[in-house]
């Protein structure tokens, strides 16, 4: 596909794109803003602009998805909910809490984004489930960059080929322009329990990292000056006692006191996705870390994470083919 | 929505294959480990669809490769597919030939890659709790040996003695604990892939960005052949907990199925029988069924003589007319089985002892608000000591005049019931249906139905057999249901796929196979539409 300078988007094609999006194009500086209003004038402007050889995501053709800022009713059977790729997140997660569901522990940036930089970003709109990182989507429907519609089944798990809709989780629109997707949430914890465990930061990193193994996952965690960790547990169900009695077993086990402490402030900072593997140089590190979307495999930080320590691995190359494959080589501008 | 597709079949009669291919593969593989001899032929000709044996019963096969290559390192593997590749041979990655759709048949003749002896253990390591081994590995040896370290994958498929790692991945696979411990794909830390081109690539999780695994996972060997798997272990769970309960009916069990996985519980074996499979399961003795998995596949690829069904005494033969009978009759035989009410739940309650006791309990008391009656421990006892028997049940059906597969589905909550019903009313002019209820997740679970049909000869088994599964995966498809949990697509569903990816998906599958697998050698005929 080639690349396409403003200059060279004549008014019949500015018109044209006009008519598809609903009436939203507006010039901002050197870049055409395309705001569809609805899914079908976003399927249809995406199309249109396919067909001539124009594609969504450079520098000059920018698609706003502000428009697309629907949040669904919520199926409280399957806990999925159905939102376009411009509803705040925040907006989501509001109208699930109303149904005592959520999205689960996540960093700041994804509380503050829309669907769409949550599930196209660096994130890919994964969730920990117990412990489990898996999607956090039910399904997708998007644009591919050739102006095919994709529109994934929503289901439980699938073995129905591969799951072709992880090429838009993540892909910062590399592969196509996603404009809806059926999130899935969890159960709201009833109640929870904060329990502060203070002791030797190898046996701090050691007792957060059985808990992941054995996914008896807090909801959050937070390390404090390598000596100090907070965390979250649900604490309503007699089952979940269970747990935070294990939980406090274990700590005296390790040799490290363990007492009630206050919720920790709303975590702010820098992010990064760590490998589990990473959690004791996280705690010996020291300073003032939040950890969220806890998996047995990684979880994120927030806050003072040295720069030193593994980071999650990338698979971009790969999907760089596949678009090329799908689309040809991406354009430098346009 | 197309039927099945049709399979070109050769007769059974194999003989010697390609020995130009084979001097030619001589140049990239030691010798000894290219076969093109009939029984390898034979035996890379086909894997468990149950088709299959219908068509053996008619004395055709399907076509067997031209030649049957054993690597037993990734560089063998990328040396073949490199060979392949530059040649335009097709090239169909085989485990132990489990699969139940006709994954690995091949409809164009070219090689058998046989990954069997790809089957080392590269690492065990139990203070991350992960191992990484090779696609050839069987999974009863392998769980065996992690057994006695104290460790589990917690993958239990019912084909759990005859079918490989590579398998297991390729096709998406499930266990019977999936609901504790997860599909494979939720296993899943890394793969080792050769791609068409006969490029290596290491993959691992967890992932920023666009997680790529995914698209291997469930790929069938299209995209690229899996040599090595990086997976999750678990500590071997300190107690097991059996247990069952009787609902007045299904719906009701349902509910308090639902209601379990909605609310966090994970029992690691979640199975609500349907009112006839609750009589069979009820009816079930003690005895009879192995306490290990069936020992290999040619246990399962029994095969009938031609002409018919085998008789081979009196008693036999009557029981096999009785049988064919009874299904020729499925209509009705169906709408008896919907005058039954009570299901059976079964459940399994394992991991570490406090917390897995303090579910079980949270659970009898979840099942008593939804009017479960508590039948103690016996009917889970009974279904952990006859999980593999249903393996050596089914080649015996065909055995006696009758064809028998299975079919699993699934939905979210609100449609399972509705599904349920919609298969059942579909099939069953077609063929007897039963069905459980497994692999149950918080938004939803898989139906597992078993189908049974006559076949007095085998052509008219295999009308009968396209019929039912048509009716079946049409109306999973109206439904919105997706139309494998875990068995995978091969040749049997390919006709769905396309409905179910929708156009988008299959664009970026044929992206994704053009970026791969550019000469288009991988596992042709299969999954693309």
């Amino acid at each position: 596909m080639m690349a396409v300078p403003l200059s060279r988007f004549s008014e019949t094609t500015i018109d044209a794109l006009s008519r598809a999006a609903g009436g939203g194009v507006e010039v901002r500086g050197a870049r055409l803003v395309v705001t569809p209003r609805s899914l079908d004038d976003a399927r249809r402007v995406i199309a249109f602009a396919a067909g001539r050889g124009l594609w969504f995501g450079g520098e000059r053709l920018v698609l706003d998805r502000s428009g697309l800022c629907y949040v669904g009713v919520v199926d409280a059977r399957a806990m999925w909910i159905r939102c376009g790729a411009g509803a705040p997140v925040a907006a989501v997660e509001e109208a699930l809490c109303r149904a005592r569901l959520t999205l689960g522990s996540q960093p700041p940036s994804v509380w503050a984004g829309t669907v769409a930089d949550w599930l196209e970003g660096p994130y890919a709109g994964r969730r920990a489930m117990d412990g489990r990182l898996e999607p956090g989507v039910a399904s997708v429907e998007a644009v591919l960059h050739d102006g095919t519609p994709l529109a994934t089944r929503a289901a439980p798990r699938s073995a129905a080929g591969p799951a072709v809709g992880q090429l838009i989780l993540g892909g910062s629109g590399r592969c196509g322009v996603l404009l809806c997707a059926t999130l899935k949430a969890r159960p709201l914890p009833r109640q929870l329990d904060h329990l502060a465990l203070e002791g030797d930061a190898a046996q701090l990193a050691r007792w957060l990292h059985e808990a992941l193994q054995q996914l008896l996952v807090p909801v959050e965690a937070r390390i404090v000056g390598g000596r100090r960790l907070e965390v979250a547990c649900p604490a309503a169900g007699e089952d979940e006692i269970v747990v935070l009695q294990r939980h406090r077993r274990r700590a005296r086990e390790l040799g490290l006191a363990t007492s009630r402490c206050d919720p920790a402030p709303p975590p702010s900072g820098a992010e990064a996705e760590l490998p589990a593997a990473a959690l004791p140089g996280l705690v010996r590190a020291g300073g003032d870390v939040r950890l969220v979307r806890m998996a047995r495999e990684s979880v994120i930080a927030v806050g003072d994470v040295p720069a030193s320590l593994p980071r999650a691995a990338s698979h971009g190359d790969l999907l760089a083919r596949v678009a090329t494959a799908l689309v040809g080589p991406p354009p430098g501008t346009g | 929505m197309a039927g099945v597709p049709e399979v070109p079949l050769v007769p059974r009669a194999v003989g010697h294959g390609d020995a130009a291919l084979a001097a030619a593969l001589a140049q990239v593989l030691p010798r000894d480990r290219i076969s093109v001899s009939p029984g390898d032929r034979e035996e890379a000709s086909r894997d468990l669809w149950p088709k299959t044996l219908l068509w053996l019963r008619d004395g055709r096969t399907p076509p067997p490769p031209d030649a049957v290559c054993r690597p037993r390192s990734v560089d063998e593997v990328a040396a073949v597919v490199r060979f392949a590749s530059a040649r335009g041979v097709p090239v169909v990655p085989h485990g132990a030939g489990s699969g139940v759709c006709g994954g690995t048949l091949h409809l164009a003749g070219g090689i058998a890659l046989d990954l069997r002896g790809l089957d080392r253990v590269r690492r065990i390591d139990g203070e991350a709790l992960e191992i990484e081994v090779e696609a050839g590995a069987l999974g009863w040896p392998l769980e065996q040996r992690l057994a006695a370290q104290g460790l589990t994958l917690g993958h239990y498929p019912s084909s759990i003695a005859l079918s490989t790692v590579g398998g297991w991945v390729a096709a998406r696979g499930a266990g019977q604990s999936s609901s504790r411990y997860g599909k494979i794909e939720d296993l899943l830390l890394g793969l080792e892939v050769v791609l068409g081109t006969g490029e290596v690539v290491r993959l691992d999780r967890p992932v920023e960005g666009s997680d790529v695994i995914e698209l291997f996972c469930g790929s069938e060997g299209t995209l690229g052949v899996i040599t090595a798997a990086r997976l999750r272990l678990f500590p071997a769970p300190e107690v097991q907990l059996p247990r069952g309960y009787r609902f007045s009916s299904l719906a009701r069990a349902l509910g308090a199925l639902e209601d379990l996985f909605r609310r966090g519980l994970r029992p690691s074996v979640a199975r609500l029988y349907d009112p006839f499979d609750t009589r069979v399961a009820l009816g079930a003795g003690a005895g009879g069924g192995p306490a290990l998995p069936p020992p290999g596949r040619n246990a399962l690829r029994t095969v009938p003589e031609r002409g018919g069904a085998r008789r081979t005494s009196v008693v036999r033969g009557a029981r096999a007319a009785a049988l064919q009978g009874a299904l020729s009759l499925a209509l009705p035989m169906n709408a008896a089985a919907g005058l039954l009410r009570a299901s059976l739940l079964v459940l399994v309650h394992e991991g570490p002892a406090a917390e897995t006791r303090a579910e079980a309990a949270r659970t009898r008391a979840i099942a008593a608000e939804h009017g479960g009656q508590d039948l103690g421990e016996a009917p889970g006892r009974r279904w952990l000591q006859k999980r593999w028997a249903v393996a050596y049940e089914l080649p015996a059906m065909f055995d006696a005049g009758a064809w028998v597969d299975t079919c699993e589905v699934a939905t979210s909550w609100g449609g399972v019931l509705e599904l349920y019903r919609a298969i059942r009313k579909a099939v069953a002019p077609h063929a007897f249906v039963m069905a459980h209820f497994s692999h149950a997740w918080p938004d939803g679970c898989s139906i597992y139905f078993t189908f049974a049909g006559a076949a007095p000869t085998a052509r008219a088994g295999a009308r009968s057999y396209d019929a039912a599964w048509r009716a079946a995966l049409d109306a999973a498809a109206r439904a919105g249901a997706t139309i494998t949990h875990h068995h995978g697509v091969g040749v049997l569903k390919r006709p769905w796929l396309a409905n179910e990816l929708g156009e988008g998906g299959v664009a970026l599958l044929r992206a994704a196979k053009r970026a791969f697998d550019p000469a288009g050698v991988l596992n042709p005929g299969k999954l693309l539409p």
